[in-house]
């Protein structure tokens, strides 16, 4: 699968670009909101990583965005918010699922997985 | 005008030299022409080695001269000039043909058909040389232009002048030619002939001078100029010079061919280079000479001039009249401005006039004698002489005359005045001392001029009153003429008056006469300037007469005054318009007062002694009217003020010229007041008597006057209409119907002691209650013997209705004051204290009784009034005041606060007899503000302390919420790198890698949970915490609880029971997650074997979690440090566990702040623990 990982923390990217290739997905990186948007329009991926806090825009922002341009691709959030704090916000925002940070690979795989069964 | 007649004198020369020329011209030429006519050659010649004059030439010569002398003689007009013109014209043609024939060599010789000469004479002999043609070409050509030249313009003639010239050279040089021998052209060409030659130059001469002035060459000759005397003289000389040298020449060396020539040329040269040369010297220095002439002669002419103005100024401007008269004619040359005004006459009526036509004297012997004192003595010195004026006014002047030659013809010179308005003023004069003359001769009274102690002058008068004839008295000094008693007095005044002293200049003294008698004298005398000096003039008055008169009149008034002084009558003399006091006698000063020094002279009005104004005005008035006054009685005004009864009377006397009044007064004050008084007791009687009876009548009562038996003597008109009349009835019969006196009657106990008594007497009429009062007083007689008693019956009930009301209101009233919480009290002016009420008494129980005190001393314990006492303000103002004051104690010490208002009392007419303070205790609200202020400040202090806490929990949220995310981010590559290290993300590891990669892991999440817990905590301290109320079932939370913490439960192998009883609560769900989970995790986490229990019970609408767990317990002392934060037990598990010492603290935080729980702990150590956690199911619920 392609998945589109919009994450501004340099480390994070690479432990969630490990994760995933070494379950066979194919990452993009995004480091931006705008290159978020960018990819995910040209990438066209199947999945997209968005973390809520970049440096250009709100992850909201950027996922409404990328609905405007693909109202389908499933985009799960990742966020150091407690998930008591943002699982209205995340269900509103068109979020398909919310990861804490910390990031738990399994805890990511599975909901990798949840969304592509659902799918 | 030099120059005037020098050009007249040149033109006279000139005209003179060119009627001699053309004369002399016309002479030879026709001498010779008749020479040749007749054939008297000899004549036609000067010489007979030379050659003759042709006939043609002396025909043109002839012909040109008359035509000349056409020009000169005749005027423009005249025909003859015509003739002349013509003549010139053929001349000219004839000399212009023959010179063309000679030229030409061709021609029918047109001089020889003319002049047709004899076989004997040769032929050149008998013509005309050509350059004789030139020349007379030339001079033909001059006459023409001259003849030509419209009204002799100077142009033309200077050109005819110019032509003229050119022949005069060429007659000059064949002249001078001839003179040194050798005639020019001699040989080929017929030269000129010798006297042609000359007869050219005189007619050149001739034409020239003819040309006149306008010709500028000949003005160098012409004139006195020093230049063109020089050039008279030079060139003569040179032309002399050069013809006596040719002539000496031609005698002494004749035909000494070979220089001949040349020293012909030479001389030629000569001639003309001495002519420039000496007409030029004659020029520079005549003309330098000429120039300084001229200067000098301007300066001269203009030193003249400015001398003629000064002069001519003079004569105009000066006063007296200036003339010249010229004697042989009695032509009056020059007269001035003056003499002109003098006379009357105009500039050119009179100048260059003969005076003697002009009939100036009046009186012709005047003339005669002042020309007979001329030729005596040239002069004639300030004749006064009476002349006539243009006018025809006779008037008078002075003359002075004097002889004088002017261009040797005698002349007058005379100066003359008008004197007339000097002679008028003179018999002003004259006649005016004439005046003073006769008057001083006349008057009676002797005048008189003393000057340096003699007498200058006296007249008629002066002599008759001393007897002594003037003659005798004149020169001689004056004090023989005093009587002897007065001569020092006399002299000294004269002596202080002549050096300025004030003395009197009007006195008397006695005068001697001659015969010895002597007179008493009035004189008046001061000092003038008499001839230059100092001198006395006075007047004498023989007053002897008149003294005697004075005399006797003051003798009579002596008599008279004593008469007006000592009459017992007051006598006054005042002035009738004014009323000024001019006399009073003894008597009137008395009565009025004033001093006979005070009153005289002063107005009647000024002294205040009319009453008013009009008085005196009725008086005069009367006076005026009447001319006297008869017993007219005013007041008037003494001098003390005291107001005094006159009766006037007056007659008018003239004293000394004004009217006056003679008035004599009556003081009739006394009288008139006995008089008045009696009136006054007339009239207070009968106003008594009219007051008593009004007073009856006006009363709204009855009266009944009764005498001593009893008996209605009186009832008034009230009394009477209610009861009907009833005098002569017993008072008790009638309205008590009684036969006897009533017990209480008043009248009785009136006519016992003679005072007034009164009684109330209730009566029952027709149902109604009725209230009288009785009223009795007792009516004496002059004596003072009561003969009657006077009874008023009042109808008093309303009196009494009222007095009941009256009563009640003031009962109300008492029991207001009394009942009033406040305290009441009134002052007086004097602030005693008149009433209090009970209120006021209770305040100050230790000075009861409190009335009659003074209020400072009453209230405050002080001896003197208090600063602070609005009472005061009120009683200084008059308006209600308030202050607060302190409430005294006994013995004065404050207990408290007063708050009082004064208002004034006062009485029915306003006046304030006193104040009404109400007063109010404020001690204790006073405290309660005092309090409250305390309370509001500290509440102030509270809230800004509050706000600085704020704004530092502000500042902690804030630093909390940038360095969590900050604490977090390299936490999440710590914890999550470490987790896929461990799940084998980069390879298998090693087990001492996984020991140690877990021991990084656990790491990561302890500090995790540290810093989640830390930022909780905070977030909870600084109050950022909202609590989020929501529904939500219990069982869900605590079932995500467990299975959150399930893998640490099966890592440590504990059982976990869940007893669930499942409610919908209303609280905040995340936070009771979070507790639920920090139990839970707790119990795990201090639990090494055993079970977890988990038990949910609602009792109370409140729920019960419970955590149960059989791990190792905790001392009961120790239970307290649980919830104490970063504090943890030292168990041997401590170090085991990774835990942050925050987990309960933060429990117990929420559960109170957010969950409106709480948490209980019950334990025993090393059996297990159990938390409970109280949570009320509705939070919003409780409140």
């Amino acid at each position: 699968m392609k998945i589109l990982v919009v994450e501004d923390e340099p480390n994070n990217m690479i432990l969630m670009k490990i994760i995933l290739k070494k379950h066979g997905h194919e990452p993009i990186e995004a480091f931006t909101g705008a290159q978020g948007l960018e990819k995910a329009s040209d990438s066209n991926p199947d999945i997209v990583l968005m973390d809520l806090r970049l440096p250009d825009m709100e992850g909201f922002e950027v996922t409404r965005r990328i609905r405007e341009i693909r109202s389908d691709t499933p985009i799960i959030a990742v966020t150091s918010y407690s998930m008591d704090d943002v699982r209205e916000e995340i269900t509103k925002g068109g979020f398909s699922g919310l990861i804490q940070k910390p990031i738990d690979p399994g805890t990511l795989m599975d909901e990798i997985m949840k969304i592509l069964r659902l799918e | 005008m030099n120059e005037h007649i020098d050009d007249k004198n040149s033109k006279a020369v000139l005209d003179r030299i060119t009627i001699i020329c053309t004369l002399l011209t016309i002479l030879i030429s026709a001498i010779i022409l008749a020479g040749w006519l007749f054939n008297f050659f000899d004549l036609t010649r000067s010489n007979p080695i030379y050659k003759p004059t042709s006939p043609g030439s002396a025909l043109s010569l002839i012909v040109s001269g008359c035509a000349l002398l056409v020009y000169f003689y005749l005027p423009v007009n005249h025909p003859a000039r015509k003739l002349a013109k013509v003549g010139v014209c053929l001349v000219l043609a004839f000399d212009l043909i023959i010179l063309v024939e000679f030229i030409t060599g061709r021609g029918f010789d047109i001089e020889r058909s003319f002049f047709p000469l004899p076989e004997t004479v040769n032929d050149i002999i008998g013509r005309m040389s050509p350059i004789s043609g030139i020349s007379f070409v030339i001079s033909g050509f001059a006459v023409l232009l001259l003849l030509f030249s419209p009204g002799g313009k100077q142009r033309t003639k200077s050109m005819a002048a110019n032509l003229a010239s050119v022949s005069l050279y060429i007659g000059i040089i064949v002249f001078i030619g001839y003179l040194y021998g050798t005639p020019f052209f001699g040989g080929t060409i017929i030269p000129t002939s010798f006297s042609t030659s000359i007869i050219i130059i005189i007619f050149s001469t001739g034409i020239i001078t003819a040309a006149g002035m306008e010709y500028l060459p000949l003005r160098l000759f012409i004139g006195d100029s020093v230049r063109a005397k020089l050039m008279r003289s030079f060139i003569p000389v040179m032309i002399a010079y050069i013809v006596l040298e040719g002539i000496l020449e031609v005698v002494f060396f004749p035909y000494s061919n070979e220089n001949v020539l040349e020293s012909s040329i030479i001389m030629i040269f000569f001639f003309i280079f001495g002519v420039i040369v000496t007409s030029r010297i004659a020029q520079t220095v005549g003309g330098d000479v000429d120039r300084k002439n001229l200067i000098q002669r301007e300066r001269a002419a203009c030193a003249l001039r400015e001398s003629e103005s000064k002069f001519r100024a003079i004569f105009e401007t000066v006063p007296e009249g200036l003339g010249l008269i010229r004697l042989k004619d009695d032509l009056l040359i020059e007269a001035n401005t003056g003499i002109l005004q003098m006379f009357g006459y105009a500039k050119d009526e009179l100048i260059g006039k003969n005076i003697r036509e002009q009939n100036i004297w009046f009186d012709p012997d005047d003339k005669n004698e002042m020309l007979e004192q001329l030729h005596s003595s040239n002069f004639a010195h300030s004749m006064e002489v009476k002349y006539r004026k243009k006018n025809g006014e006779i008037s008078i002047g002075t003359y002075s005359a004097a002889k004088l030659l002017i261009n040797n013809e005698p002349h007058l010179i005379i100066s003359t005045r008008d004197i007339s308005q000097r002679k008028r003023v003179e018999e002003m004069l004259r006649q005016s001392e004439e005046k003073y003359r006769v008057l001083i001769e006349n008057i009676q009274d002797g005048i008189f001029i003393i000057q340096n102690a003699k007498m200058k002058f006296v007249n008629e008068g002066f002599a008759r009153i001393t007897g002594y004839s003037i003659e005798e008295i004149i020169g001689n000094d004056f004090s023989y003429l005093i009587a002897p008693q007065d001569r020092e007095l006399v002299a000294d005044r004269y002596t202080r008056r002549l050096r300025g002293e004030k003395v009197p200049a009007d006195y008397e003294f006695r005068l001697m006469r001659k015969d010895g008698t002597i007179l008493t004298v009035d004189m008046n005398v001061g000092v003038f300037t008499y001839l230059g000096s100092i001198a006395s003039i006075g007047i004498l008055k023989d007053i002897t007469q008149r003294k005697r008169v004075e005399e006797a009149l003051h003798a009579s008034e002596e008599k008279f005054s004593k008469a007006f002084y000592s009459s017992p009558q007051s006598i006054s003399i005042t002035t009738l318009n004014d009323g000024r006091i001019i006399e009073m006698n003894d008597s009137i000063t008395k009565s009025l007062g004033y001093s006979r020094e005070e009153a005289i002279g002063h107005t009647t009005v000024e002294l205040g002694i009319w009453i008013t104004p009009e008085d005196r005005i009725r008086f005069v008035d009367s006076f005026k009217k009447k001319g006297y006054v008869r017993n007219m009685e005013l007041d008037l005004r003494a001098k003390n003020g005291n107001i005094l009864s006159m009766l006037l009377s007056g007659e008018l006397i003239e004293i000394t010229g004004k009217a006056c009044m003679l008035s004599t007064f009556f003081n009739i004050t006394e009288h008139k007041r006995a008089e008045k008084e009696k009136e006054v007791a007339i009239i207070n009687a009968q106003n008594e008597k009219n007051k008593s009876e009004a007073i009856i009548a006006a009363l709204g009562d009855g009266i009944i006057i009764q005498d001593t038996n009893y008996i209605i003597t009186y009832q008034n008109k009230l009394q009477t209409e209610i009861y009907g009349e009833h005098a002569g009835e017993h008072c008790y019969k009638v309205y008590e119907n009684r036969d006897s006196i009533c017990e209480d009657c008043p009248v009785e106990k009136t006519f016992q002691d003679g005072k007034i008594h009164r009684i109330e007497r209730c009566v029952q009429k027709s149902g109604k209650v009725l209230y009288y009062e009785l009223i009795s007083s007792p009516l004496r007689d002059s004596s003072g013997k009561i003969i009657a008693g006077v009874k008023m019956v009042r109808n008093i009930t309303e009196r009494k209705h009222s007095e009941e009301k009256l009563r009640e209101s003031e009962q109300f009233l008492e029991s207001v004051f009394e009942s009033i919480q406040d305290g009441i009290g009134i002052i007086d002016l004097e602030m005693n204290i008149i009433k209090v009420n009970k209120t006021a008494e209770c305040w100050y129980p230790h000075a009861v009784p409190l009335i009659g005190k003074k209020c400072y001393e009453a209230y405050h314990n002080r001896k003197e009034r208090c600063e602070f006492c609005p009472a005061l303000e009120t009683f200084r103002t008059g308006n209600s005041a308030h202050e607060i004051v302190p409430k005294h104690g006994p013995g004065g010490i404050e207990v408290g606060w007063l708050e009082i208002y004064s208002y004034p009392l006062r009485d029915t007419i306003g006046q304030m007899k006193g104040v009404i303070e109400y007063v109010r205790d404020i001690t204790q609200s006073r405290l309660a503000e005092a309090k409250r202020a305390q309370l509001i400040e500290s509440e102030h202090k509270a809230l800004v302390e509050v706000e600085a806490s704020r704004k530092i929990d502000r500042m902690k949220s804030m630093f909390i919420a940038s360095t969590s995310h900050e604490l977090r981010t390299p936490l999440n590559s710590v914890i999550g790198f470490s987790s896929m290290l461990l799940e084998g993300y980069s390879g298998q590891l090693t087990p001492e890698q996984k020991g140690q990669i877990e021991i990084v892991h656990s790491s990561g999440k302890h500090l995790l949970t540290l810093i989640n817990d830390i930022i909780d905590i905070s977030k909870i301290e600084a109050g950022n915490i909202k609590i989020e109320v929501s529904e939500f079932k219990l069982g869900p939370i605590v079932e995500e609880a467990v299975s959150m913490l399930r893998v640490s439960l099966y890592e440590k192998n504990l059982d976990l029971k869940v007893n669930l009883q499942d409610i919908v609560m209303k609280s905040d769900r995340r936070r009771l997650f979070q507790c639920i989970v920090n139990l839970i995790s707790n119990a795990i986490k201090y639990t090494e074997k055993g079970s977890v229990e988990i038990t949910v019970k609602v009792i109370n609408n409140k729920v019960n979690i419970s955590v149960a767990d059989t791990g190792i317990g905790i001392k009961t002392e120790d239970i307290p440090k649980l919830f104490v934060p970063f504090v943890r037990l030292q168990t041997n598990l401590t170090y085991k566990t990774a835990g942050t010492g925050l987990g309960l603290y933060l429990v117990k935080k929420i559960a109170k702040d957010f969950l409106g729980g709480d948490v209980e702990i019950k334990s025993e150590f090393g059996k297990g623990s159990t938390f409970t956690l109280f949570v009320p199911v509705d939070l919003e619920g409780k409140v």
